[in-house]
């Protein structure tokens, strides 16, 4: 059994690789979200196929944490896009003005799936304060 | 291997399969908007079934709880999030796809 959940884990964090395709591809800002949207899901079923390992039980509360979290990334996401500024054809919502805060505060390292959800909710959330506090940036 | 964790372990591919669908719809799909059909859907299913096979091996009542409630809360957030990201592609005047 432990196997078997182990395999799936894997299986699961193959596709998320996969669709990292999409984010490549683009064509609009929108598409790329889809794959955050992708990671929070797939990243909560890897946390719980974990958590069911012997002494491993904390996962789960990760897994609560990330639900919620991944809910924040897109929030915070369509604030940005609400405020006229998206990035429409550009790299990432992680625009010239943010001088990657990333890694900082990636403090859910669990799984390499969890430290990316991290680190875009991280770019996401911060694009987005900087978005929400000077809604008529200089151009 | 009992009956129960022949089930449990059933439940647990049929749940990567779903989840094996969402990606591909995610590749496949024309637009923003049957790509988020795709993914929310199938994603969402799949993690109920991942959810429910391990409920079915959890060691005590508690545990299969908290799954479900994870598994609840997964699914009020993704319908949320899903309704802002086709709401902001939309406002942001992405077309949606139509047959040639």
């Amino acid at each position: 059994m432990a196997e078997l959940r182990a395999a799936v884990a894997l299986f699961l964090v193959l596709t998320v690789l996969v669709g990292m395709i999409r984010v490549a591809r683009g064509p609009s800002f929108a598409d790329r979200m889809l794959v955050a949207l992708l990671m929070g899901t797939t990243g909560v079923a890897v946390l719980v196929l974990l958590a069911a390992s012997p002494g491993a039980g904390a996962l789960r509360d990760v897994a609560l944490v990330l639900s919620l979290l991944a809910s924040v990334t897109v929030v915070a996401f369509a604030r940005l896009a609400a405020s006229g500024r998206e990035p429409a054809a550009g790299p990432a919502p992680g625009h010239p003005d943010a001088p990657a805060p990333a890694p900082a505060a990636a403090t859910v390292t669990v799984t390499a799936t969890v430290t990316a959800t991290a680190a875009a909710t991280d770019a996401t959330a911060a694009a987005g304060a900087d978005a929400a506090a000077a809604p008529e940036p200089p151009p | 291997m009992t009956a129960l964790e022949l089930v449990a372990g059933a439940l647990l591919c049929a749940g990567a399969a779903f989840f094996l669908a969402g990606t591909v719809g995610l590749l496949r799909f024309p637009d923003v908007y049957t790509r988020l059909h795709a993914l929310t859907k199938a994603d969402n299913l799949g993690l109920g079934l991942i959810v429910a096979g391990l409920a079915l091996d959890a060691g005590s009542v508690a545990e299969a709880l908290q799954l479900g409630i994870i598994w609840s809360l997964v699914m009020v957030s993704s319908s949320l999030s899903c309704q802002l990201v086709a709401r902001a592609a939309r406002r942001a005047g992405v077309a949606p796809w139509r047959r040639r």
